[in-house]
């Protein structure tokens, strides 16, 4: 049995957890959240934090992190930590705190690469979400398609050129007076809305497209975003209109996803899609992607919202594959704001 | 600030240098065409600050900046992750996206002081988020729509 606690600081969230591995099976012991945990991190008296306040919270969340999976810093193994890409001040705190930790207590230290963890999020929960496959990360940050003949080697297929998906929604959901995050309204808003009232373009998407063009797998959001900020300042009453716009934003960047995803499957004739982000928990979404991989016999699974979004677990996880295969990094283990999975073939 | 309605519909040629002052009706095109040159005119340290509305095409010409100051790799929105860097063919870039931001003492957890005083270009997004700590030394660009015209910005330089 090998103990790894994780840590993720790169941008908005402050989380640490402890997974328990065995071989390559992993059960989550404790997945610590900040925004989503903040009265159990800090008990009844709940300190007024700005946003990313990694330093106030990193202490009381990682200690959290250990009670609840009824541990001490004594029994982990191997700690895993983001080092890239986010905030390289937001990183550095997980970081500096991971190697104290690490160098106090004796620990091998392996730096994680954020995307590299939201790749292996979903097989905590689904023990066949696991290589060969194609995934789908798609977040408030990032857009990835990438294939994964198995664990540490990576082709990254196509990317947001502007907007990334949950940005898309985000801004959108501004654009329609909806709350933010703009995901769920607008979800549950375009469920009520007709799909044939408005029609946007789809970016970066057509009939005749072949591999050998440069936006084959590529998407882009921020035109769709123009789009329906204009058709609602063309509109004469938003609230008939606005579950409408609402659906056929949702359908325009749907359809291109899910169609992208269909060629990447296609192409590597893999029988599984791995979805990962945020985004992920649209159940449109979901069902899309469904639907156009069911020729291909093709199986896909969504993280739940816990391990869809920002967390440690899938740092851990990741951790846990690189503790098994690789050496632990060495106390010059840096943060960086941007850098290529590892494993990435070019 | 002049109005969008009061730039002549024929006044479509470039502004002059990346540091005159006034206001410019372009197409999408010209605006590409405006930030490469303008990226390739700068020199660090810089500080851009990109304003207007969801949709004006901020991210459209922050991307032709860095383009014209040598970035090669791809410029996506800073919007989530609140800074980007790159490296260009003179310094490194910051693009900045403080749109997240709720007020302006989280800039201090994003690093803003430190990357404005490296010798960098720094592209801000939503500049007035940031409040009193906006540095003086700034090149203003601000776009704005025209009416239901997709193609259609309006780009003002140097104005406050």
């Amino acid at each position: 049995m090998t103990l790894v606690l994780g840590i993720e600081t790169s941008c908005d969230e402050t989380s640490a957890a402890v997974l328990e591995g065995h071989g390559s099976a992993a059960r989550v012991r404790s997945n610590i959240i900040l925004s989503q945990d903040v009265h159990r991190v800090f008990g009844g008296v709940v300190p007024e934090l700005a946003s990313r306040a990694h330093l106030t919270a990193i202490v009381p969340v990682v200690g959290r992190a250990l009670d609840e999976a009824s541990v001490s810093l004594g029994d982990i193994d191997t700690i895993a930590v983001t080092h890239a890409p986010g905030l390289v001040g937001a990183l550095l705190v997980g970081l500096c705190y991971a190697k104290a930790l690490a160098f106090g207590a004796g620990k091998r230290i392996f730096g994680v690469h954020h995307m590299e963890g939201h790749l292996f999020a979903t097989s905590l929960e689904h023990p066949d979400a696991v290589p060969p496959f194609t995934a789908l990360l798609v977040s408030g940050g990032h857009t990835l398609l990438i294939d994964c003949p198995r664990w540490g080697h990576y082709h990254l297929l196509g990317a947001t050129r502007d907007d990334a998906a949950g940005e898309a929604f985000d801004k959108v959901a501004k654009l329609l007076g909806l709350p933010y995050p703009g995901g769920r309204p607008i979800e549950q808003l375009a469920a009520s809305g007709d799909p044939t009232r408005f029609r946007f373009p789809r970016p970066m998407l057509r009939r005749n497209q072949t591999r050998a063009d440069a936006d084959y797998y590529d998407v882009s959001f921020s035109g769709l975003k123009t789009a329906v900020l204009l058709a609602v300042r063309a509109s004469p009453d938003m609230d008939a209109d606005r579950a409408h716009l609402a659906r056929a934003f949702q359908d325009a960047l749907i359809e291109t996803l899910a169609e992208k995803t269909a060629r990447a499957a296609r192409e590597f004739k893999r029988q599984r899609i791995v979805l990962g982000g945020g985004v992920a928990c649209n159940r449109a979404l979901t069902a899309a992607i469904v639907e156009r991989v069911a020729a291909l016999g093709a199986v896909v699974y969504a993280p739940s919202p816990r391990l869809a979004t920002d967390n440690a677990a899938m740092i851990a996880r990741a951790g846990l594959f690189h503790a098994g295969h690789d050496a632990a990094h060495s106390w010059n283990l840096n943060a960086y704001a941007t850098l290529p999975i590892p494993g990435l073939a070019t | 600030m002049l109005s969008p309605e009061s730039v002549p519909v024929a006044d479509v040629e470039m502004p002059a240098s990346a540091i005159a002052r006034g206001s410019w009706r372009l197409s999408r095109d010209d605006l590409v065409a405006f930030g490469e040159r303008m990226g390739r005119a700068l020199a660090p340290p810089h500080v851009v600050a990109l304003s207007g509305d969801l949709g004006s095409g901020k991210t459209t010409l922050a991307q032709a900046i860095c383009r014209g100051y040598g970035v090669k790799e791809n410029v996506t929105s800073p919007t989530f992750a609140l800074v980007h860097a790159y490296e260009g063919k003179h310094s490194t870039v910051y693009h900045c996206d403080l749109y997240r931001l709720r007020d302006e003492s989280e800039l201090t957890n994003i690093g803003w002081d430190d990357l404005l005083n490296e010798r960098a270009l720094v592209l801000i997004e939503w500049p007035e988020r940031a409040g009193s700590r906006l540095p003086e030394e700034v090149t203003h660009l601000h776009l704005d729509h025209v009416g239901d015209q997709t193609d259609v910005r309006v780009l003002t330089v140097g104005l406050e």
